[in-house]
């Protein structure tokens, strides 16, 4: 799959690491970098760096996103923006805050410096997916640069369009391996005036069952998280909450009335519940996904194990990740529909929803990249044991 | 066609008799979709009931290089079921069982040819609906809102086809089987092939088993007509609820035109009097009850700030349900004031509004022909209704202003299509928004999974064949933009 390496041995050692800071430099970089080292590996701030269960390549030229930094165009009243996608989330939120408005994705990684384009590239969202789904629902349109340097655009700057094909969905989730996103235009949202989150504690196999009785008294939650912290603490299922005071207090009380266990957290405590949760899933070893009534996909696990879970969203992200639970997450994770995502090495490959999508998978591969100049965990054939077969370990 | 006698002979062995049609008379029934203006006689229709016939016909096809063309209700308005002469039509129709409605998971999965409505029908004795509602909801069939992205007046706050549907079972152009997308609304395992699909106008496969989330009702829903006295103003109320941070479960737009055809078809009780109603919005708002009414105070003030004439606010279920049928009826409807009509489907950014109405008015002025608007204005999704008369010889012109309109879109930063696909109808005014190199690499794309070029060809992309040796004219590549100043 890999192209050849055309570097002497000597120069093997010294790293080769491109900035590009637009669209034209992004082509010129790839194109420099593959004539160096035959093989690319797309750098963000490098959160997300082990998914896939990726072993580094330390040959490979790197195409560095920090200076694709930065709004290209913010249209406020359009609530649409255009932005480069080396920019880290966390700097682009206070100068949305600014115009009251934000990109309605919270994944944990916001924290360590995520970059929008690498949040698309990992397909990675946090609790407010239940709302507004994650990057690939929020994309409006995108510009990438291919492994063979061609730059092309698909989608558009604005919220409804349909014209041509959503390149941005085949971009989501492809982990660097099927080109260098450049910039993207995302929908945005208001900033909710306040919020309000009511804890209630909860068994591992009611959190979905409790989480529906708060939807069916019409509270419209914005967040549903079951999180087991492994840290001795009660379990519980966290209810986020958005509106004016008027709504908070009119979906509280309906909370209330039908979970009247938990109770409201507001300020510093509710932050603080988050944040818990948020440093939970930043420690994950790998994420599972199944239908919300599918879980718990693993009866007994042993104490000390973290779990968080987006009840809504049927995605469960779990740490330390022993030997013993990755191997009875992976044959929970079998069967067709579900996924399991590595965030560490030691959590071995990924495992498709469904492994009759390879051919066409591999198909599209070759496409957008014929060299193999990107190469990856999802661009190796099988069920992705680990490491990634046909990969050069030196 | 011996290849096409070929297809005949096996699926004569592998389909029931009563699933193919071959009789020039009643293939004839399948020459077109909603876009009536293009027309191709199909060799053969066939009518598979199960997956495994899908793919007898599907197999049957990539093995004598015969094309296909999938097709669910018709209802199309880009000729994106448009058959190809001496290829099959593959009809979906007889595939409408609806498989299962998961309460505990809230997804029902369905066979393609299920209408839109038939979904939320089935899932409404649990307090759940299928989102999207496209005008056609009644008869357009979920296979085709996957294939399209359809959208819908609510999708404004909901989201499109493309938000809602978690799974879809999809025969591809080799006859292989697969499943895209998976159990949880998180996609989690690569490159989101379902959303490649979906919106792809059935040109990567056939849907044959689909999978959608279901939403609960809201517990209060409240909806209002606001009249004004010119189209700019109402642009103005929609830009202005937009600019404040309200989203609203949908925002319509109909003008004057628009509601004289509707008012005269359903009786809706739109204000019929120009200058007091040269447009009307229709604004609804959901949620639970508080906020609803909160929001609703909000949207009132942005009314009256843009000089809305009038605001009513439907007093009763009844009174809401007549203010839609009215919406949904304006497309049909135009038949009383035109005797032929083009519907388009552009896009504009929402700041832009007023501006794009001004200038489709200009066009249809100096066109001398008359165009009515009713459309997803809180989308900035344009449904401009060009009124004019075959038998006056004004087809030509009625097709040339529609097809400006389009571009005009796409001049102010916009899209050729919000809701309708490209299909036949735009393919050659794709280079208007999309740069050689664009087409280029979303031709990739389509050749990688459908490599013999044989599923619904011709749709989408522009070919020199379709288009003339010049597709289109010059647009300025991305690179170009940034700054590298060249061309090469």
């Amino acid at each position: 799959m890999t192209g050849a390496d055309p570097q002497r041995p000597r120069d093997r050692r010294r790293p080769v690491v491109l900035r590009p800071a637009d669209a034209g430099e992004a082509v010129e970089a790839v194109l420099e970098g593959a004539k160096a080292r035959g093989r690319l590996r797309i750098a963000g701030a490098g959160t997300a760096a082990e998914w896939g269960g990726m072993r580094p390549d330390p040959d490979a030229a790197v195409l560095s996103t920090e200076r694709l930094r930065g709004v290209v165009d913010h249209q406020p009243d359009d609530m649409v923006l255009v932005v480069r996608a080396g920019t880290p989330l966390a700097e682009l939120a206070p100068e949305l805050a600014a115009h009251g408005q934000r990109l309605a994705l919270d994944p944990a990684r916001a924290e360590e410096g995520a970059t929008v384009g690498g949040l698309l590239a990992t397909a990675d969202a946090g609790p407010l997916r239940q709302l507004h789904g994650g990057p690939r629902d929020l994309v409006l349109g995108v510009t990438v640069v291919l492994a063979d340097g061609t730059a092309a655009r698909s989608g558009g700057r604005v919220i409804k369009n349909v014209a041509g094909y959503d390149l941005a969905k085949l971009l989501s989730g492809s982990l660097g391996t099927l080109g260098l996103v450049v910039e993207l235009a995302v929908r945005l949202h208001p900033v909710p005036e306040a919020t309000a989150t009511w804890a209630v504690p909860c068994a591992d196999r009611a959190a979905l069952a409790v989480a529906r009785r708060a939807e069916a008294a019409g509270a419209e939650p914005a967040a549903m998280q079951w999180a087991d912290l492994g840290d001795g603490s009660e379990p519980r299922l966290l209810l986020r909450f958005e509106g004016g005071e008027g709504a908070l207090t009119e979906r509280l009380a309906a909370v209330a009335e039908v979970l009247p266990a938990g109770r409201a957290l507001r300020g510093d405590a509710e932050d603080a519940a988050w944040a818990a949760t948020a440093a939970a899933v930043r420690g994950g070893a790998f994420r599972v996904t199944a239908a919300p009534g599918a879980f718990p996909l693993v009866d007994a696990v042993p104490a000390g194990t973290v779990r968080v879970r987006e009840v809504g969203g049927g995605v469960e992200t779990v740490a330390p990740g022993e030997t013993s639970v990755v191997d009875a997450y992976r044959a929970a994770a079998d069967p067709v529909g579900r996924t399991l995502m590595p965030h560490r090495r030691s959590a071995g490959g990924v495992v498709l929803a469904d492994p009759a999508t390879l051919p066409v998978r591999t198909a599209l591969k070759r496409a957008l990249d014929p060299e193999g100049r990107l190469p990856g965990p999802l661009s190796s054939p099988a069920r992705f044991p680990a490491p990634p077969a046909g990969r050069a370990d030196t | 066609m011996p290849a096409l006698e070929e297809v005949r002979r096996e699926l004569a062995a592998a389909l029931p008799a009563a699933a193919l049609i071959d009789d020039h008379a009643r293939l004839r029934t399948y020459e077109c979709d909603g876009l009536t203006g293009y027309r191709v006689v199909p060799g053969l229709v066939a009518l598979p009931g199960t997956h495994d016939e899908v793919v007898a016909a599907v197999r049957s096809c990539h093995r004598n290089g015969v094309p296909y063309v999938a097709r669910g209700a018709g209802t199309g308005l880009s000729g994106g079921a448009l058959p190809v002469a001496n290829g099959i039509v593959i009809g979906l129709s007889r595939m409408r069982k609806i498989l299962e409605v998961d309460t505990v998971n809230e997804t029902a999965t369905v066979e393609p040819g299920v209408t839109n409505l038939a979904i939320s029908q089935a899932a409404a004795a649990h307090g759940l609906y299928y989102a999207p509602d496209p005008s056609s909801q009644q008869v357009c069939t979920i296979g085709g809102n996957v294939a399209e992205n359809s959208g819908g007046a609510h999708c404004l706050k909901y989201g499109f086809t493309t938000h809602h549907v978690l799974a879809a079972d999809v025969v591809l152009p080799d006859g292989t089987a697969a499943r895209l997308g998976g159990d949880a609304r998180a996609r989690d395992d690569g490159p989101d092939l379902l959303g490649l699909f979906i919106g792809s106008e059935g040109t990567l496969g056939i849907a044959t088993r689909i999978t959608v989330r279901l939403l609960r009702r809201p517990a209060a829903v409240r909806t209002l007509l606001a009249d004004f006295g010119s189209v700019e103003e109402a642009g103005r109320a929609v830009s202005g609820i937009v600019a404040a941070g309200i989203v609203p479960a949908a925002v319509e737009m109909m003008d004057a035109l628009a509601m004289r055809a509707a008012e005269a078809a359903t009786g809706a009780g739109f204000t019929l009097d120009p200058a007091r109603a040269a447009a009307a919005l229709v604004v609804e708002v959901d949620g639970p009850p508080a906020e609803v009414e909160e929001c609703f105070r909000r949207i009132v003030a942005v009314c009256e700030t843009n000089a809305a004439t009038r605001v009513r606010v439907a007093a009763d279920p009844e009174e809401r349900a007549r203010i839609w049928r009215g919406r949904k009826a304006a497309f049909a409807a135009m038949g009383r004031i035109s005797p032929d009509y083009f519907v388009q489907d552009g896009v504009v950014p929402r700041a832009r509004l007023a501006e794009v109405l001004a200038r489709i008015a200009e066009l249809g002025e100096a066109a001398g022909l008359r165009v009515a608007n009713v459309f997803h204005a809180g989308d900035g999704n344009l449904h401009p209704l060009v009124l004019y008369d075959a038998s006056a010889g004004q087809s030509e012109a009625g097709e040339e202003l529609s097809r400006r309109i389009a571009e005009l879109c796409v001049e102010l930063g916009g899209s050729l299509s919000g809701e309708h696909g490209i299909g036949a109808d735009k393919a050659c005014s794709m280079p208007r928004m999309f740069s050689e190199t664009d087409l280029a690499v979303m031709a990739r794309v389509r050749d990688a999974v459908d490599r013999d070029g044989l599923c619904n060809p011709g749709k989408v992309l522009p070919t020199p064949r379709l288009c003339g040796e010049r597709i289109g004219p010059y647009r300025a590549h991305v690179v170009e933009e940034a700054g590298l100043g060249e061309r090469w």
